[in-house]
């Protein structure tokens, strides 16, 4: 039985045209050019309880505005989408009870005050009985490792110890559903790493469903076995990660060292050169043929050392995006 | 939270108790010399008058709050937005946490007010008790809703435009001369004074503190508490429709 379900969900933007300067600001009081965009087109797809999913899409894909109607911030212009059984822009309480969104843009701990403050002001909002709060942040801020931290003012952390934060206050109330919009932005690669490291544990342990937004691959790699892909508004791919890159990646990376100068011509005739020092390059070779090509590269010249890599899956994204427009 | 908040800036916190400070000496002594020479004014004795502008002092932050740090700030930078995903109402929520700033700030009146009343040492007469005293209360009260409801409707029409600075500056400016904060409303012509009548912002501050006074006729006190009734009620749909037809348009902008 799915958690989450989106069938037909489109939204449509409404906005005015005002040029600038003064005299259009004054011609926009009586008449102004009124523009459509659509935001999200008729996407539809369902979420067990428990799955961790990566929801990718370029900027201005859609993906927000998706997240924003799943946890009930903006309504649909047409279509339908259930979270935990509820429609989520009806704005049940206990619908809301159930689920948190963390927006890595979007700061929501009161910013002059400690992280403690904000922490006990969710838990009265969010009706959690005093033991379960006490567990629930001891645990929390032990995984995360900000005993510490919680008494300084919000505005005095750095954003790493932030959106550590934010994670315990969104998580306080033990939530069924976690929306998480780009969780890592912004961050040092070792704070990305250890967020990305307790998401994984957190959805592990708990079973809790969490959509994921994020524009680092990395973070998709490490957590999501399923994505979704969204494109000007359309969903274009739903399915595992694997079978993506299956799908997608009909290239291999070949590393290759030499233990003296070879000419780049000599080596034109393998494949496409992405990189060339005349002792190493990288080609780019038809999956199908990276065998072939890497013994006889090792048969007629003078390799130090090959390696077979996978070809990045940022660019496998960027080629489902750009396929897409 | 608030109160946390409130003295989390002292400095700030002082520097405008001082302003509304200086305007509260100002308008006691523009007051006591306008009324030096008859010993009255406007129908108002000179200990009226000081006890007037005192009242005003003292129930200006049960009255007027500052609407929540600018909940229409919060919609234009999508802040809104996560008060909206929380299982509370957002009413609800901006008057509690107007409140803790409320109280600071009227202990803050307060204590300001026993000042004042121990170096100029005023005549104040307790003119009303009894029921007088549980009108005013009542009245009080409304006047306090009053506010609270019509403000927060100002800050939701940043729903339809980002731009509504003006109009919120003008409305406050609006309330604030047309309530009495500066001024016992009668003193004005008729024609504006009938004007001023037609306006809600009279019921804010100049009908409780003159109840208070006990300067209201006997046969005008039911109609005065009934259209402040009238009034709250007219404020309660306007923001209930304008609370529902707001977020329909809402976008959640800025995440």
């Amino acid at each position: 039985m799915p958690i989450i379900t989106v069938n037909n969900l489109s939204k449509t933007y409404e906005y005015y045209r005002k040029q600038p300067g003064f005299l259009n600001s004054l011609k926009s009081l009586w008449h102004r050019e009124k523009l459509f965009t659509e935001a999200v087109k008729k996407i539809s797809f369902a979420i067990n309880e428990g799955e961790l999913v990566g929801f990718l899409g370029p900027n201005g894909a859609g993906k927000t505005t998706t997240l924003k109607m799943l946890s009930g911030i903006i309504y649909p212009t047409s279509g339908e989408a259930t979270v935990l059984g509820y429609t989520p822009w009806q704005r049940q309480r206990e619908c809301q009870k159930q689920f948190a969104l963390v927006m890595g843009q979007k700061n929501q701990l009161w910013w002059d005050l400690p992280a403690m403050e904000s922490f006990i002001l969710n838990k009265e909002i969010y009706e959690v009985p005093d033991e379960q709060f006490k567990a629930s942040l001891d645990e929390l801020l032990a995984l995360l490792e900000i005993q510490d931290i919680v008494d300084i003012p919000v505005r005095k952390l750095s954003l790493g110890q932030r959106m550590k934060c934010e994670l315990v206050a969104a998580l306080l109330h033990s939530p069924k559903v976690l929306f998480l919009d780009e969780p890592t932005i912004g961050l040092d690669v070792v704070s990305q790493k250890n967020i990305r490291e307790f998401l994984k544990r957190y959805n592990r342990d708990k079973k809790t469903t969490i959509i994921l937004t994020s524009h680092y691959m990395e973070d998709v790699e490490a957590l999501c076995e399923r994505i979704i892909i969204i494109n000007h508004g359309t969903l274009v791919y739903d399915g595992g990660l694997e079978k993506l890159l299956d799908q997608y990646i009909d290239k291999k990376m070949l590393e290759i060292t030499f233990t003296e100068d070879v000419p780049k011509q000599t080596l034109e005739n393998f494949g496409a050169i992405k990189e060339y020092t005349p002792q190493r390059v990288l080609l780019e070779v038809p999956k199908e043929k990276t065998k072939e090509v890497a013994s006889k590269i090792l048969n007629d010249l003078p390799v130090d050392d090959v390696l077979i890599n996978e070809v990045p899956i940022d660019e496998v994204i960027r080629k489902i995006f750009t396929a897409t427009k | 939270m608030s109160v946390a908040k409130q003295l989390a800036y002292r400095l700030n916190l002082l520097l405008g108790r001082f302003q509304s400070l200086i305007i509260l000496l100002l308008l006691y002594f523009l007051w006591t010399e306008v009324s030096r020479s008859t010993g009255q004014f406007a129908g108002l004795t000179s200990t009226e008058l000081v006890s007037y502008i005192l009242l005003v002092h003292l129930l200006r932050p049960v009255v007027f709050g500052s609407l929540s740090a600018g909940v229409a700030d919060e919609i234009n930078q999508g802040i809104f937005s996560t008060y909206l995903i929380k299982p509370m109402s957002h009413f609800w929520f901006c008057y509690w946490r107007e409140l803790g700033e409320r109280t600071v700030l009227f202990g803050a009146a307060t204590i300001e007010v026993l000042i004042i009343a121990f170096l100029i040492k005023p005549t104040m007469p307790l003119t009303v008790a009894g029921w007088g005293l549980v009108l005013f209360f009542i009245s009080l009260l409304i006047a306090h809703f009053l506010y609270v409801l019509l403000s927060y409707c100002i800050h939701l029409l940043a729903f339809w435009s980002r731009e509504a600075t003006g109009l919120r500056f003008l409305y406050y400016w609006l309330v604030e001369f047309s309530s009495g904060a500066y001024f016992p409303l009668h003193i004005v012509a008729p024609a504006a004074l009938l004007l001023l009548k037609i306006l809600p912002f009279n019921l804010m501050l100049y009908t409780p503190v003159m109840l208070f006074l006990g300067k209201v006729p006997a046969d005008t006190l039911l109609s005065i508490i009934l259209s402040q009734f009238g009034w709250l009620a007219v404020a309660v749909i306007l923001t209930a429709v304008i609370w529902k037809r707001g977020l329909r348009r809402y976008s959640g902008e800025g995440i």
